[in-house]
């Protein structure tokens, strides 16, 4: 696995020459950090992102036909972070994002520049304190895919925000585009989910979703019917809500890790 | 010896009277077979007995062995031995079955719960019920079809070894060799343990089976009639119309007799 991790303005890394990549450190003067990558050929990469209360803009290109895993854990305290994809022509680029501290705000724009270009993309994370999600899919060429799961949790002060744009032009037959966004809210504080579809053609396949609110009751009783008890089976039902669509190890231990710590 | 006794109780839904007055006793070793017509309160009970907070009961009681049931929460009635094998189990998403029947099975067996035994267990029980083993890591009836929800049900509960058995409409879903797989397994395990059971069903089919002791029919709330299999036979050959104009003229009488007073 080719590995990234930037602490703060300090990068470690151990990648193999199908992925090159450079970081300009924050500038007093704007003071963001600036991380590019360009992913030449098929590959996994885990990427850690690690500040206090700092600004980032991390632009990811997927060269044309490239299959790609990104492993993103994002630990951005009171952090902003702005992230751009941008795919080529028969590229894939799949995204297991998981948030191990409250991001403050988060923007991610994904380009699907050309025919073919395919971005999936899971989202974890419990929230402990306010946050913002904006993102924005383009489907810039026909025959272009998008497929977003976001499966968020509120607890503590956790609190969120979260807006899905996804954006069809005219001419560009053949699309598909799919976001499920869904957050748990643990904690009784308001969330929101504005889930957009902004499509000008009548020739594709798309659809969204929106969920806010507690576990199923049904889901619930029937495994209280088993015996289990309440905490034990919130517990059961919330790492099957952050453990779906995750086969990696690394990352379902540090979900399951998160889930240990906050219910013990 | 184990005694489920459901005295003169009411429920309502939403303000709607589903069950009326209704009673039963169950006894370990004895197989109650219910019947009757659709939206008559046969999953109401079943449910109301596990503790569905949905239910409001108006009057009666539930007693499990002389204890109350209404003061107990849904995870502790399971735990006394009482088992609901549901007519639409739920999936879970993400959740493995094999993370799920772990879980189940060491809530009750707490400190003395061991991975390998039941494992073992776990294995020879699938073997039972002619079921994939590749099916312990699929979400909790993710994707399965509505006999491998049923037969799930099965396994969990070889796996829980209740003392009290609801089936809800166990039968809904299955193909003819699925049913017989059920009808057996369900059989053996109340041969073997001694088990109370109750079954709701629709169908003479699953009675071939698992043949009950005693037939209820049940109407608006409450069992109109009980008798023995010769019930089954009467009710296949003349339906529920009959015994229901019966009853409606019995409701009647009884309305009657209020007004007089």
């Amino acid at each position: 696995m080719n590995k990234i991790k930037v602490i703060e303005d300090v990068v470690d890394s151990n990648i193999s020459k199908k992925i090159t990549f450079s970081l300009e450190p924050s500038h007093q003067e704007f003071e963001i950090t600036k991380l590019h990558i360009t992913i030449l050929k098929s590959c996994d990469l885990e990427l850690s992102l690690v500040s206090l209360a700092k600004k980032w803009k991390v632009d990811i290109t997927i060269s044309p036909s490239a299959q790609v895993h990104l492993y993103l854990y994002q630990s951005l305290e009171k952090s902003k972070v702005q992230y751009n994809f941008w795919l080529h022509q028969n590229s894939l680029l799949t995204v297991y994002k998981f948030q191990e501290k409250s991001v403050a705000k988060e923007m991610m724009a994904a380009h699907l520049q050309e025919e073919g270009a395919n971005l999936q993309y899971y989202f974890k994370d419990i929230a402990q304190e306010k946050e913002s999600f904006d993102y924005y899919v383009y489907h810039d060429a026909p025959k272009t895919i998008s497929n977003l799961k976001n499966n968020l949790v509120t607890v503590k002060e956790g609190k969120i925000l979260l807006q899905v744009s996804t954006f069809i032009p005219k001419a560009n037959k053949k699309c598909i585009a799919n976001q499920g966004n869904r957050i748990i809210d643990l904690n009784d504080k308001k969330n929101e989910i504005r889930p957009n579809l902004y499509i000008d053609e009548y020739d594709v396949d798309a659809s969204h979703s929106a969920l806010i609110g507690k576990f199923d009751y049904e889901e619930l009783f029937y495994l209280q019917s088993r015996g289990i008890a309440i905490p034990e089976a919130s517990r059961l039902l919330l790492k099957g809500f952050l453990l779906s669509d995750i086969s990696n190890s690394k990352m379902s231990k540090a979900i399951e890790s998160a889930i240990k710590k906050e219910w013990r | 010896m184990h005694t489920l006794e459901i005295k003169d109780l009411t429920v309502t839904v939403e303000g709607k009277e589903i069950l009326s007055s209704f009673s039963l006793t169950i006894h370990s070793g004895e197989i109650h077979a219910i019947m009757g017509p659709n939206g008559t309160g046969k999953s109401t009970l079943t449910r109301v007995i596990m503790g569905d907070e949905n239910y409001h009961i108006v009057s009666g009681s539930i007693l499990y062995d002389g204890q109350d049931l209404q003061k107990l929460k849904v995870d502790e009635r399971a735990h006394l031995g009482i088992f609901l094998g549901m007519q639409q189990p739920v999936s879970i998403e993400g959740v493995t079955n094999a993370d799920f029947l772990r879980t189940v099975v060491s809530s009750k067996e707490q400190k003395n719960f061991k991975l390998f035994p039941f494992i073992k267990e776990l294995e020879s029980d699938l073997d039972k019920l002619g079921m994939d083993h590749e099916m312990i890591n699929r979400g909790v009836n993710q994707g399965f079809s509505g006999g491998e929800r049923k037969k799930n049900e099965i396994l969990q509960m070889y796996l829980l070894k209740p003392d009290m058995v609801l089936l809800d409409e166990i039968d809904s879903g299955l193909d003819v060799d699925s049913l017989r797989i059920v009808g057996e397994n369900v059989t053996n395990y109340q041969k073997e343990s001694s088990c109370g059971l109750l079954l709701i069903t629709h169908y003479r089919r699953l009675l071939e089976y698992i043949k009950p002791d005693f037939v209820h029919v049940m109407m608006n709330g409450h069992i109109v009639k009980s008798g023995d299999f010769t019930l089954v036979d009467y009710i296949e050959k003349n339906g529920y119309e009959e015994m229901e104009k019966k009853q409606s003229t019995s409701t009647c009488i009884v309305k009657d007799l209020t007004k007089h007073e």
